[in-house]
């Protein structure tokens, strides 16, 4: 599930909700916590963290996007 | 099936602009500034939405006092990654838009997007070593906001949430305005309106994406789905080389577009260079070995050559914040995000870069001039239509406006559209895939259509595979009609989406049985070498009645 939002944070202001380009939040009334109706549909840019008045956003990157990385040898390079 | 259930709500207005992006805004400021009415229908939230909609760092721009004599300036962008595209367009049009550029940057630098770096002009990225830099870095982190702020500013109305889906047509074949579907409610809106602008963006997910898993997961948003494109093509209007793919390159599995945001040099995994351009990394060029072959990483795989890394040792500490600070402004914040999660330090780590799979390129969209005037009248287009990303979406929109400022001065009012013809059509359309109990979902539709496409019209391509192709994609696509099934609204919003790209494939596959030759990533099995009497010609294809039209120009 995409975005994570902080029970504890949230504000219930629903501006996450309001600007998620996706509308991943579809659904989720304002004054109450959001649901994260279509998590799979998410774009994972952070429009809602960016939008977030408290910083109650957090997210769990999906497995299929973790990045393959590598220290490459130092050595080879001029 | 009544029309009562939607809610149908009306508005009349001179300036239609479906597809809240920089084309739609800046065409809607520009009208405002004419004394035109203009209302902008976008279909997510128009701060965040679209291509542009996260940032950006790149603005391809000429600058009279930066770059000194044009001539020179031209000669090296058309070596550059999409000179080809720009070629397309044409010496005169390429003139006019590098011209324009330099106005808009200074123009939103003072609405408040910050367009210098440092107190100066920066350009970097996307360039040859020793040559042009025509890429202007800027903080476009917020561009949306800003130009919205310009828009109501002026009086110009934004109507979020909306899904623009079809022209409406006056008795004489001009625009009349369009009707859009909401995202959210049961609700219908019929704009009457004497000019209209598409600017509704790339084209995504027309073929399979490599990183299987989420299917938001592409390097553009899941909702960008050749909405504009169907909806001119309906309305007569002309579109072009959709059977023309081209090819990206970027961050593995964490599918992005904003390749030259990365500063480092591409490497295999002995640390060797991919490319001839650069041994340590350059931020001021940014190494464009993917840009000259976008194949090459994936080839490298192929042949046992890879993994492909994109390795940023040897950027100072200062340059890589700075780094840090494009990938910010280029919308990649959870990138960034993951990264910490997993303590990966880029002074001392590598990232996988792949090439993506088969794309519709923004040149493979609708036919429109130097004014962005379609031919069908009263109707403009712009934005990823053509060429030149943001800058592009800029100067089109803004020239859409001038040529719609002079048209809707001179245009007579109609008394009669198809209106009423178009909204019970629709309705019909929406009801059923709403009422229905169960049937398939738009993500089976699309991955059925993506199948198709693959296999019949991806990177090996022949007559016999086409025609079959295209028949099974017919066959498929009365299916998609008669099951989709929408739960809601978004979900409604979806399946038009999904049903847009089935529309588009049909036509992608005709143009590219019509194309017998190979040019490019359009690679015919049956008819391997180029035809070169096509040089420098455009394939057209546009609605005859119940025929499609094809021609070459």
């Amino acid at each position: 599930m995409p975005p994570v939002i902080n029970k504890e944070k949230c504000i219930h202001c629903g501006q996450c909700v309001d600007i998620c380009p996706m509308d991943v939040f579809y659904g989720s009334k304002k004054g109450e916590f959001p649901i994260v109706r279509y998590p799979e549909e998410c774009w994972h840019a952070e429009a809602c963290a960016l939008q977030c008045p408290v910083d109650a956003i957090d997210f769990r990157i999906p497995l299929t996007l973790i990045v393959p990385v590598k220290k490459l040898p130092h050595d080879a390079m001029s | 099936m009544s029309q009562s259930q939607f809610t149908i709500s009306r508005y009349d207005t001179d300036f239609l602009c479906i597809g809240g992006g920089i084309a739609g805004l800046m065409a809607a400021i520009n009208a405002a500034d004419s004394g035109l009415k203009c209302i902008i229908v976008e279909k997510a939230n128009i701060k965040r939405s679209g291509s542009a909609g996260l940032g950006n760092d790149h603005f391809i721009c000429y600058i009279p006092e930066v770059h000194g004599e044009y001539e020179t300036f031209i000669e090296d962008v058309l070596r550059l990654q999409n000179g080809d595209r720009l070629r397309q367009m044409g010496p005169e049009w390429a003139r006019k838009f590098f011209f324009k550029t330099n106005e808009i940057v200074k123009m939103w630098d003072a609405w408040g997007i910050p367009m210098k770096h440092e107190g100066s002009y920066y350009f970097a990225g996307h360039s040859l070593p020793g040559r042009t830099r025509a890429f202007l870095k800027y903080n476009g982190r917020d561009q949306k906001s800003v130009l919205t702020s310009q828009a109501k500013k002026r009086g110009v109305e934004i109507h979020n949430r909306r899904m623009g889906y079809e022209l409406l047509l006056n008795d004489d074949g001009s625009v009349a305005g369009a009707v859009a579907v909401d995202t959210r409610e049961r609700a219908l809106y019929v704009y009457h309106a004497k000019a209209v602008l598409l600017g509704t963006g790339l084209v995504n997910n027309l073929w399979p994406f490599c990183s299987r898993g989420s299917v938001g997961a592409t390097p553009d948003m899941l909702n960008l789905t050749a909405d504009g494109r169907m909806m001119a093509f309906r309305a007569g209007a002309e579109l072009c080389n959709l059977e023309m793919p081209s090819l990206h390159s970027g961050i593995k599995y964490f599918s992005r577009n904003g390749q030259a945001t990365w500063e480092g040099v591409l490497r295999d995994p002995s640390g060797k260079p991919l490319g001839p351009f650069l041994d340590a990394p350059n931020p001021l060029y940014g190494d464009i070995t993917m840009e000259v072959r976008k194949e090459f990483i994936e080839e490298s795989n192929k042949e046992g050559r890879g993994p492909i890394f994109m390795d940023m040792t040897g950027l100072t500490e200062k340059q890589m914040e700075t780094m840090h600070h494009w990938l910010r402004q280029e919308g990649n914040y959870t990138l960034l995000r993951h990264f910490r999660q997993e303590g990966v330090d880029l002074m001392d780590t590598a990232v996988e870069f792949a090439t993506y799979p088969l794309l519709m390129p923004p040149s493979s969209g609708i036919v429109f001039n130097d004014r962005s005037e379609t031919c069908v009248p009263g109707l403009y287009a712009g934005g990823d239509e053509g060429y030149g990303g943001i800058a592009g979406a800029a100067v089109t929109g803004w020239w859409a406006a001038d040529a719609a400022a002079e048209y809707v001065r001179n245009k007579k009012t109609c008394a009669d559209t198809d209106a009423d013809a178009v909204v019970g059509r629709v309705v019909q359309r929406f009801n059923a895939m709403l009422d229905r109990e169960s049937g398939a979902h738009w993500t089976e539709a699309l991955q059925a259509l993506q199948n198709i496409t693959w296999d019949y019209c991806g990177e090996v391509r022949s007559a016999a595979g086409m025609e079959h192709g295209l028949s099974h994609l017919r066959r498929v696509h009365e299916h998609a009609l008669a099951t989709l099934k929408a739960e809601n609204p978004h979900e409604l919003s979806m399946c038009l989406g999904i049903l847009n790209l089935y529309e588009l494939a049909e036509l992608m596959f005709e143009m590219a049985l019509e194309r017998r030759e190979s040019r490019g990533y359009h690679k015919r099995a049956d008819f391997r070498l180029p035809d070169l009497r096509l040089n420098g010609k455009k394939h057209y294809i546009r609605k005859d009645g119940n025929h499609n039209l094809m021609s070459w120009r």
